[in-house]
C-alpha cells in the first residue's frame, strides 16, 4: 500500500551531506533549470497539470497558486516572493519535520525551482521558532547548496538569480497561518490579516507572495522527474499523488507513512497500520484535523482532499484512532488547552472563547459541568464558527462539535454534577 | 559579543528583525529593555512593536531564564499518555506550581512539539526526554539539581 516517492531516498542519503542526496540524482532538475532546459513556463505547466494540492490543509491548487500571484505581478513594476511554510505545529502532525530531517535538500531544491519558475525576487523559509535544530539543518543545507553554485547570484548560463534565506520564526501554531506569518515575516505583530486581499494579491510587503506548505514544496522536483502524467496516474481523480500521514493511537503499526491519495479508512487501518492493537476497539478515527471524525459505519469513506459522498477529508494527513479505552475526556481537554494557548488574542470571539472552552473542558473531565455548560457550549460555537477573524477560530470550534454530532447531548448530560446547583 | 557587534550582523531590514532578535535571546538569555531600544534604534521602528513581537513570541523572552526551565507537552496525545502526572510530579518534588515562574525554576506546560510517538515529552533547559513516567521525572531532575 504505501508508496514512497517523496520519501524514497530517506533513510538511504545523510541529511548532512549535499553530496549524498546529488549521488541519487538530487538538484537534477535544478540544474536543468539553470541551464536553461526547463523553462519557467514548463514547470509552471507541469505543476499545474500535475494536480498537486497544496500539503498544507486547505488543499489549494498549487498551479492555480501560482498562477493567481504571476497575474497579479504582470504589469505591475512590484516583486513577487516565495515563502516556504515550515510552522508545523498542530498537535498529532509530523510530517514536515520528517521531511526536514530526513532529506532537507528535497525541499530546498523544490523552493528553489519555484523561484525560479516565478522569478521571485527572494524566497524564504519560514521554520518553526521551537525547532532549532530543524532551522540549523536547514540554514547549514542552504550555504552548502550556494557553495555547489546552486543558489545565489549569477547562476549557470542564463545568470540566474535565487536567493533563498531560512528564517527562524516566532514560535506557536498561529505563525503557521499564512498572513500571520506574513506579518511576523515583515517585523509587524503576529496576528491573522483580514482575507480578501489574499496573500497572492497583497503579501509579503505588499507584494505579491505564494506560501507553500513544506510537503507541497518537496514535492516539485519529483514532480517534474517523473513527469506530470506520471504523477497524475497515482492517487484520485481530484486528489492526485501521495500524501504523508502521520498516524498515532492503538493500532499496531504508528508513525509516518507515504499513501497514494484516495486511499480507503479501511486500507489505512488494516493494510497499512496492521489493524488495532489486540484488545483493542474502534470507536472512531480523527484525520485531517480536529473535529473531523470518523467511526466504523465510515471505513469504506476515500481519504481524498473534497468532502463529499463517502469522502473523508484529508487535511494534514494526521491520523488519531480512538478506541473504547481512550480518555476520550482528557483528549478533549488537550485539545481546549492547545487553544486557549495559541490564540493569538487578537479578536474576542477567539480569546473569549478558547478560554471558556477550556473552562468548561476541564469541567467535564472532572465530571462536574453545570446545567448552563451545554447551552453556553452551544453559543460560544456559534460565535466562534461565525466570527472570529481567521480560521483558528472555526479550528477550535470544530473538535467540539465533531464530539457532539458523534456522542451527542448525553455524553456531556451524564458529565454534570450531581446535586444541586 | 556586545548587543551592538551582534546587531551589525544583520541588515536592518524588516525580515532580518526575527533572526537579530534571536541571535540576542541566544546570547543574553533574553531581550532586555535597554537591549530592546537598541535593537529599535537600529532597524528604525517603534521599541514597543519590538517589545510586542517579542511577548508574542513562544520562544523570545524579555526576562531571564530561570536556572531550571522545565516543559512539559500537555497536548492531546501526550495528555492522554499521562503527561498531567508528570506536570504533578515536577510540580510536587519541587513545591512549585506550573507556569508561575520562579527566579530557580520556570515549569510550562507547552503545545505539541511533534513527537507525540515518542511521548510523553518534557523539555530541561534544552534537552529533550522522550517516554517519561512519573517514576523517572526524579531521577531526570537529579542531573540538574
Ligand atoms: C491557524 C492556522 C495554522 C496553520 N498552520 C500551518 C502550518 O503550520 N503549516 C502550513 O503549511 N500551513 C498552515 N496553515 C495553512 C496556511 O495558512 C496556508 O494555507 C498554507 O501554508 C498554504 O500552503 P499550501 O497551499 O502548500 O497548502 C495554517 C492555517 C491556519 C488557519
Ligand atoms: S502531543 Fe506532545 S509532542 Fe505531540
Amino acid at each position: 500500500m504505501e508508496k514512497k516517492i517523496l520519501s524514497k531516498n530517506w533513510n538511504k542519503i545523510n541529511p548532512n551531506l549535499i553530496q549524498s542526496y546529488q549521488a541519487v540524482g538530487g538538484y537534477k532538475m535544478l540544474r536543468k533549470c539553470l541551464s536553461g532546459k526547463l523553462s519557467p513556463k514548463t514547470v509552471l505547466d507541469q505543476i499545474t497539470k500535475s494536480g498537486l494540492r497544496g500539503r498544507g490543509g486547505a488543499g489549494f491548487p498549487t498551479g492555480t497558486k501560482w498562477k493567481l500571484a504571476l497575474e497579479s505581478k504582470s504589469g505591475q513594476p512590484k516583486k513577487l516572493y516565495f515563502i516556504v511554510n515550515a510552522d508545523e505545529s498542530q498537535p498529532g502532525t509530523f510530517k514536515d519535520r520528517y521531511i526536514i530531517e530526513k532529506n532537507p535538500h528535497s525541499l530546498i531544491e523544490g523552493a528553489a525551482i519555484a523561484c525560479y519558475a516565478l522569478k521571485a525576487a527572494k524566497g524564504f523559509i519560514y521554520v518553526n521558532g521551537h525547532h532549532f535544530d530543524q532551522f540549523k539543518l536547514i540554514e547549514k543545507s542552504l550555504e552548502a547548496a550556494q557553495d555547489q553554485g546552486l543558489l545565489g547570484e549569477k547562476l549557470g548560463s542564463e545568470k540566474i538569480c535565487l536567493r533563498i534565506q531560512a528564517v527562524r520564526g516566532s514560535g506557536g501554531y498561529i505563525f503557521g497561518e499564512e498572513t500571520t506569518l506574513i506579518n511576523s515575516l515583515q517585523a509587524s505583530l503576529g496576528e491573522a490579516r483580514l482575507k480578501p486581499p489574499y496573500p497572492t494579491q497583497n503579501g509579503l510587503f505588499g507584494c505579491p507572495t505564494i506560501v507553500n506548505n513544506v510537503e507541497t514544496v518537496a514535492n516539485i522536483p519529483t514532480i517534474l522527474e517523473m513527469g506530470a502524467d506520471q504523477y497524475r496516474k497515482i492517487g484520485d481523480q481530484d486528489s492526485t499523488g501521495t500524501k504523508l500521514f502521520s498516524v498515532l493511537g492503538p493500532v499496531k503499526k504508528s508513525g509516518l507513512f507515504e499513501l497514494p491519495l484516495g486511499l480507503t479508512i479501511r486500507e489505512l487501518l488494516y493494510d497499512v497500520c496492521g489493524g488495532l492493537q489486540k484488545g483493542r476497539m474502534l470507536d472512531f478515527v480523527q484525520i485531517g484535523w480536529m473535529g473531523n471524525f470518523f467511526t466504523r459505519k465510515s471505513l469504506d469513506y476515500k481519504i481524498v482532499y473534497d468532502i463529499g459522498e463517502k469522502q473523508a477529508g484529508v487535511g494534514l494527513g494526521s491520523v488519531l484512532f480512538v478506541d473504547k479505552y481512550t480518555d476520550l475526556k482528557g483528549l478533549i481537554l488537550g485539545w481546549a488547552r492547545f487553544f486557549e494557548r495559541e490564540s493569538c488574542g487578537q479578536c474576542t470571539p477567539c480569546r473569549e472563547g478558547t478560554y471558556r472552552l477550556l473552562n468548561i473542558a476541564e469541567r467535564l473531565e472532572k465530571n462536574y459541568l453545570f446545567e448552563k455548560d451545554w447551552s453556553n457550549l452551544q453559543d460560544i460555537l456559534e460565535v466562534l464558527e461565525k466570527t472570529s477573524l481567521c480560521p483558528f477560530g472555526k479550528f477550535a470550534a470544530q473538535c467540539w462539535q465533531g464530539i457532539i454530532k458523534l456522542k451527542g447531548k448525553e455524553f456531556f448530560t451524564q458529565a454534570m454534577r450531581k446535586g444541586k446547583q | 559579543m556586545t548587543i551592538q557587534k551582534i546587531l551589525l550582523g544583520f541588515e536592518p531590514r524588516p525580515e532580518n528583525l526575527l533572526s537579530a532578535l534571536h541571535a540576542i535571546n541566544q546570547q543574553f538569555g533574553y531581550i532586555s529593555k535597554a537591549n530592546c531600544y537598541h535593537v529599535a534604534e537600529y532597524f528604525e521602528m517603534a521599541p514597543p512593536k519590538i517589545y510586542g513581537i517579542i511577548t508574542g513570541s513562544e520562544v523570545l523572552r524579555d526576562k531571564p531564564a530561570a536556572d531550571l526551565e522545565i516543559q512539559v507537552c500537555d497536548s492531546s496525545f501526550c495528555k492522554s499518555k499521562g503527561s498531567d502526572q508528570i506536570v504533578k510530579e515536577v510540580e510536587n518534588l519541587l513545591s512549585i506550581k506550573a507556569n508561575y515562574p520562579t527566579s530557580k525554576f520556570n515549569l510550562k506546560t507547552i503545545s505539541c512539539l511533534g513527537k507525540c510517538q515518542e511521548g510523553p515529552i518534557m523539555v530541561v533547559n534544552g534537552v529533550i526526554y522522550e517516554k517519561v513516567n512519573p517514576a523517572m521525572v526524579d531521577d531526570i531532575l537529579k542531573n540538574y539539581l
